[in-house]
């Protein structure tokens, strides 16, 4: 074990004897490029800093591999005595010594920087920073680095790849029309099924780089790590392909609900009359509708570009009854067609909703939930629908019903401690508004959402630390989560924090005539 | 034997770089690998090693199959090759320092006299070395362990005579301790000191044997005959014969003494009025067997 230990720091020593000088700068760079203060300093350098740490970085993990080829029969080290497992351990920790950890402080710096106390910007940057994802861009590199026999092989290897994925995904959005339909630049937003893709990447990723990683290292077999390799970017192409594909993803979701009957019990309806509409150009305005506001800020200006000036903004409205007490709904996507009486379909895709969680759900006049989800029409497709008197409008909801597994009731009096079920929590409360931070880290598999509200209230007003996530607990057992939800109004108070885990998922379906809602005559265009 | 392979062959797609060769090297011995470019013997030292494995045959190097050969055999395995490549930008101090390091057994002492007697400038980055002091750098540092076999893939192509020399003699002075594999395309550089020879012939090993049994056995033998020579068949240990009128030369590969030649000389070809047979050196030798080898095929 010592003569390991001893070979391990004499590569080490000798790495940072070659490379000290690019491991500071690329030291330096990861830390600023997780630092958001610096990075939005100005366009300049919200431009420049992503740019310049991925080249450093990766280039940097590059030079450290080649330095000791594992496929180059001409490395002086491939004589010496020095265990190829040691020689990748050392490659490694130099790595992730210049490249992971700078970026980990990054984050706790940032963290701190926006006001986080000291404890939890320390466990949020670390949450953060070592996540599986965030291993996985430096693991794919060293493997593409152990690969390759010389730097400009692997740099024309790096490029390639990057060239081949842009124009792969550029040919097959423009030939799906996926973006058209919501995906996937909704996927990861709010329905927490992600997963479906991510993950099965992400573990292919992972395993594809350390077995490659190993074979070279511990084998010495170039060709057959480049085989691996190979077998395993098909096999991910192929269930990307597979996968990518929103009916198929959620019946995989639906198949592995845990109680599926619960879902039946949820009374989920269209509110009765025309849809609230208004211009895109009158999105500006904030005014009330019938069913609610339409934020201005709901569509990015390239879906309003695509979509025309003359285009309108629809907001329809899902209201739900008999969720069982203490239960949530997740309307994890909401996709419009309309289809005309010649068979025709136009594809207005998944529905936007309101970003901030907190202004998700609303309660009606007659006191139930409801959640209004947003569409863009442009003039040309509204005409052409319009002027055929048989268009109905078909919505189809991905609904995911959840119960809580785990529940904590505490001060917000800044003491962290273990909550059974839920992680380690605490509360600080602020007294500038009066509202109380409340932070919980938990290692592992992690809740499907997890929400604070102040004890006592009703849980639809849990604000949630972000969107849900149904990735099963076989999956997530890696790194952890920093957990971070603001409650409004908790001063002298208790909060209650709930683990909610998911109990079914079920889609539910509508047909609305006419284009807005009802017949032409009933639901103008405003 | 401190090398033995047996039946080694290895292809580069269609074009066979090593034939079913079967080398020995016995312990102690200073053993020159001659051939010419693209002889196969890179190929043949690669596969020692391990950098290569063999499509067949295989190759004990210090009893242990050169296929698994593990780290900690390079605690006994120095290898050089003219195309290994430094940590250019270390310097040579730092460089000894690392290998220092990896090495239990390292005679620092015996470093310090390498380096001081090649005159190894320690501030300077090895990718600023001229050809010459980068081989030496590489000498030392394979010596500096006292391995038990070196391994040296044409230690002193493209150097300067003078250098040549001290490279050579760096490298002898652990002669009889540590065995040494020498290969060379041009046997000149490397003939003083050595104790076997092994020669390779597009993929082949054409003979291999002590040189002084070798050198004992080739003669370049010149007759002058008082007839011309007569049509019979030659001894198979004649090789490259040239005859012109009385006059005939070739090589004996099998000389025992100059009676024995004479006698065999006039059996085959007729009475001699004059015979000459001279000892070869190692470059005559190798000439000799290489022009016969180039005529046979």
């Amino acid at each position: 074990m010592n003569t390991r230990l001893k070979l391990l720091g004499a590569v080490l020593l000798k790495d940072l004897r070659l490379f000290w000088l690019f491991a500071a700068l690329t030291a330096v760079l990861n830390v600023v490029a997780n630092f958001k203060a610096i990075v939005q300093l100005n366009q300049w350098t919200t431009g420049l800093v992503p740019i310049a740490v991925f080249l450093a970085t990766n280039l940097f993990i590059l030079l450290v591999f080649h330095e000791d080829s594992a496929v180059s029969g001409k490395r002086d080290w491939l004589t010496r005595p020095v265990p190829g497992m040691t020689m990748l351990a050392a490659k490694c920790i130099f790595v992730v010594v210049a490249t992971v950890l700078p970026g980990v402080l990054g984050l706790i710096l940032n963290e701190f920087h926006v006001g986080r106390p000291p404890v939890v910007a320390l466990i949020s940057g670390a949450a953060k920073g070592l996540t599986g994802a965030a291993l996985l861009g430096p693991l794919g590199v060293m493997a593409l680095a152990a690969l390759t026999s010389n730097i400009r092989q692997a740099i024309v290897a790096v490029v390639a790849g990057m060239v081949v994925l842009f124009a792969g995904y550029g040919v097959w959005m423009e030939s799906n029309a996926a973006f058209e339909s919501g995906f996937p630049d909704n996927i990861d937003a709010a329905s927490g099924s992600a997963w479906i893709l991510m993950v099965p990447l992400e573990l292919l990723g992972t395993l594809a780089a350390l077995a490659v990683l190993w074979i070279l290292y511990r084998r010495h077999h170039g060709r057959r790590a480049a085989l691996v390799l190979v077998g395993v970017v098909t096999l991910a192409g192929g269930t990307f392909l597979a996968t990518m594909n929103w009916s198929r993803m959620f019946g995989l979701q639906k198949w592995l609900s845990p109680d599926p009957a619960a879902g039946s019990s949820v009374a989920v309806s269209l509110l009765p009359g025309c849809f609230a509409v208004r211009t895109v150009a009158a999105l500006g305005e904030t005014g009330a509708s019938a069913a609610g506001k339409i934020p201005a800020r709901i569509f990015s200006d390239e879906q309003r570009g695509r979509a025309g000036d003359d285009a309108v903004a629809i907001a329809v409205r899902l209201v739900v009854d008999h969720i069982p007490e203490d239960g949530q709904l997740v309307v994890g996507r909401a996709q419009l067609t309309y289809r005309t009486a010649d068979g025709a379909a136009v594809l207005l895709g998944t529905g936007r909703t309101n970003q901030r969680s907190d202004q998700q759900w609303v309660k009606t006049d007659t006191g139930h939930r409801a959640m209004d989800q947003y569409w863009l029409l442009s003039k040309k497709d509204y005409q052409r629908l319009a002027a055929d008197p048989g268009t109905t409008t078909h919505i189809d909801y991905s609904l995911s019903l959840l119960g809580p597994r785990a529940t904590a009731v505490f001060k917000a009096d800044g003491r962290g401690a273990f909550r059974a079920g839920v992680g380690h929590c605490g509360a600080i409360a602020s007294r500038a508004d009066k509202g109380a931070g409340v932070y919980c880290y938990r290692i592992g598999s992690q809740p499907a959402l997890l929400a604070a509200r102040l004890d006592g209230r009703s849980n639809i007003e849990d604000r949630a630390s972000g969107y849900p996530d149904f990735t099963p607990a076989i999956l997530d057992f890696w790194g952890g989560r920093l957990h971070y939800m603001y409650v409004a109004d908790a001063a002298a108070s208790q909060v209650r924090v709930t683990a909610y885990e998911a109990r079914a998922h079920f889609t539910r379906q509508f047909d609305v005539p006419g284009v807005l809602g009802g017949p032409v005559s009933s639901c103008p265009l405003p | 034997m401190i090398i033995e392979t047996r039946s080694l062959t290895k292809k580069f797609w269609r074009h066979d770089a090593v034939r079913g060769l079967s080398l020995a090297v016995p312990e102690g011995a200073v053993c020159a690998l001659v051939g010419a470019n693209g002889a196969g013997k890179t190929t043949l030292m690669r596969m020692l090693v391990n950098i290569l494995k063999p499509d067949s045959g295989s190759a004990q190097v210090l009893g242990v199959d050169s296929r698994h050969l593990a780290p900690a055999d390079f605690l006994r395995i120095g290898y050089v090759s003219e195309n290994q490549e430094l940590p250019d930008r270390l310097s040579v101090a730092h460089y000894f320092d690392y290998l220092r390091a990896l090495y239990p057994g390292w005679d620092a002492a015996f470093e310090r006299e390498l380096r001081a007697g090649f005159e190894l400038p320690p501030a300077r980055p090895l990718g600023k070395l001229s050809r010459g002091t980068r081989m030496k750098v590489k000498i030392a540092g394979a010596l500096s362990f006292r391995p038990k076999l070196l391994i040296l893939d044409e230690p002193l192509s493209g150097l300067d005579p003078l250098v040549r020399d001290e490279v050579m003699s760096g490298m002898l002075s652990q002669a009889g301790e540590t065995t040494i594999l020498i290969s060379s395309h041009e046997i000149a550089e490397i003939e003083g000191g050595t104790t076997h020879v092994a020669f390779m012939v597009r993929g082949r090993l054409l003979l291999q044997e002590p040189v002084e049994s070798l050198c004992a056995r080739y003669r370049d033998v010149n007759v002058t005959l008082e007839a011309p020579a007569m049509d019979q068949s030659l001894p198979p240990s004649w090789m490259n014969v040239h005859r012109e009128g009385p006059m005939v030369s070739f090589t004996e590969t099998a000389f025992v003494d100059d009676r024995a030649l004479r006698e065999l000389v006039e059996a085959r070809l007729g009475r001699c009025h004059y015979l000459e047979a001279s000892a070869m050196s190692l470059l005559e030798i190798s000439k000799a067997t290489m022009r016969a080898t180039r005529e046979a095929e």
